[in-house]
């Protein structure tokens, strides 16, 4: 098993024909706490331990919205895929909104996706990671109502999170409450919880690889003022603008 | 620094192609294999359109067209001395219509259409 030091990702496309939509692989080069950021997704992972390389523990996380800090040794290793966000229903099921920024592990993790367990670690490479674990998942199970979803993602995500649900409900169609109903069912989280994620994303985005100013940055992302934006970078990411961690990984999140 | 490149943000790249080369004659100049860019055959100053996901890889945020919207503050102005026939065909070929040609007090003919995304178009005679 040969993987790339340090965090690694390959978005899936065309995005038409995927269930998930990356497919990432993270080593650990540093001794202690890294912060993962919320991105309203859920993740399939296998977890393994630098000193026991047999032993894999699969990880299934519900939709993500507040981040969450992981301990790591240098040399643990996760790999895992994103899924879609309207794919989360597949993981869940009608748990899916229950399971809002809660983790399963191991023997629930197995619970939840029993086909987990064929997987044999010794055959994971990065190459074929994305094909062993979208084979997992019984597809027959999406309808047109993830085709609706996947348009008011891709809506949201080119607004930057800025459309308000009535106006991405009459481009795409149907009443505000019913689109709404529509995507808590398939993604686990409204869709103004969404929108804020993906406001968050790119205002962060803007800071740290736009160069742009705090107060610019809040401006340019559609926070009413800065203190807006340090309210929700606080409540999502459990820092503020100015006190960006080190060494964060901002993932790739074109929809 | 010149004009180089006007680029509408649209939610499908080849039907935008195809509509503008029926509706306004246009001609492609090129699609990147991606079908998220076009540029068609305007001369100097290129008329392109990028999907509405590029726009995200561009880090930029944008508010998307769309037929059912209000179109956004500016427009794409196509200069033709036959003013009626070119918008008679506009409209044969979908565009939903705004304002019919009619002559302006400096002797111009003016009409406005929108596109298939909902984008503001003019078609106008020279203005002599």
């Amino acid at each position: 098993m040969t993987i790339p030091i340090d965090y690694n990702q390959t978005l899936i496309s065309p995005k038409n024909l995927r269930t998930a939509e990356a497919y990432w692989t993270y080593i650990a080069t540093t001794n202690g706490e890294s912060v993962i950021l919320p991105d309203g997704r859920c993740d399939v992972i296998f977890r393994l331990h630098k000193n026991y390389p047999k032993k894999i523990i699969p990880v299934i996380t519900g939709p993500s919205t507040k981040a969450y800090r992981i301990r790591q040794e240098v040399g643990d290793v996760w790999m895992g895929i994103r899924m879609r966000p309207s794919n989360g229903v597949l993981l869940w099921n009608e748990r899916l909104e229950m399971a809002v920024d809660t983790v399963s592990r191991g023997k629930d993790a197995l619970r939840l996706l029993p086909q987990l367990a064929n997987i044999d670690p010794e055959q994971i490479t990065k190459k074929n990671l994305g094909n062993l674990l979208s084979d997992l998942f019984d597809c027959s199970t999406i309808n047109e109502s993830v085709d609706t979803q996947n348009k008011t993602i891709d809506l949201i995500h080119t607004s930057g999170g800025r459309l308000t649900v009535k106006s991405l409900s009459s481009l795409v169609g149907f009443s505000a409450r019913h689109l709404n109903r529509l995507f808590i069912r398939s993604v686990g989280i409204s869709i103004k919880k969404y929108s804020r994620l993906v406001q968050f994303h790119r205002s962060l985005r803007l800071i740290q690889e736009e160069g742009l100013q705090i107060a610019e940055a809040a401006f340019e992302s559609g926070y009413s003022d800065q203190a807006h934006m340090t309210r929700t970078f606080q409540h999502i990411g459990g820092f503020s603008p100015s006190k960006i961690p080190l060494g964060l990984t901002i993932p790739e999140l074109f929809n | 620094m010149k004009f180089g490149y006007t680029i509408i943000y649209v939610s499908n790249v080849l039907d935008t192609v195809t509509f503008y080369e029926s509706a306004f004659g246009l001609k492609r100049k090129f699609i990147h294999e991606s079908n998220l860019y076009a540029e068609m055959e305007t001369g100097e100053t290129v008329l392109a359109f990028a999907s509405n996901e590029s726009a995200e890889m561009n880090g930029v945020a944008i508010l998307p067209n769309h037929s059912s919207s209000l179109p956004a503050g500016w427009e794409v102005c196509f200069v033709t001395q036959e003013v009626e026939k070119a918008y008679n065909r506009a409209m044969e070929k979908g565009c939903i219509p705004v304002s019919k040609p009619l002559q302006k007090p400096w002797g111009q003919i003016v009409s406005y259409v929108r596109d298939l995304n909902g984008c503001l178009i003019e078609i106008a005679s020279p203005v002599s």
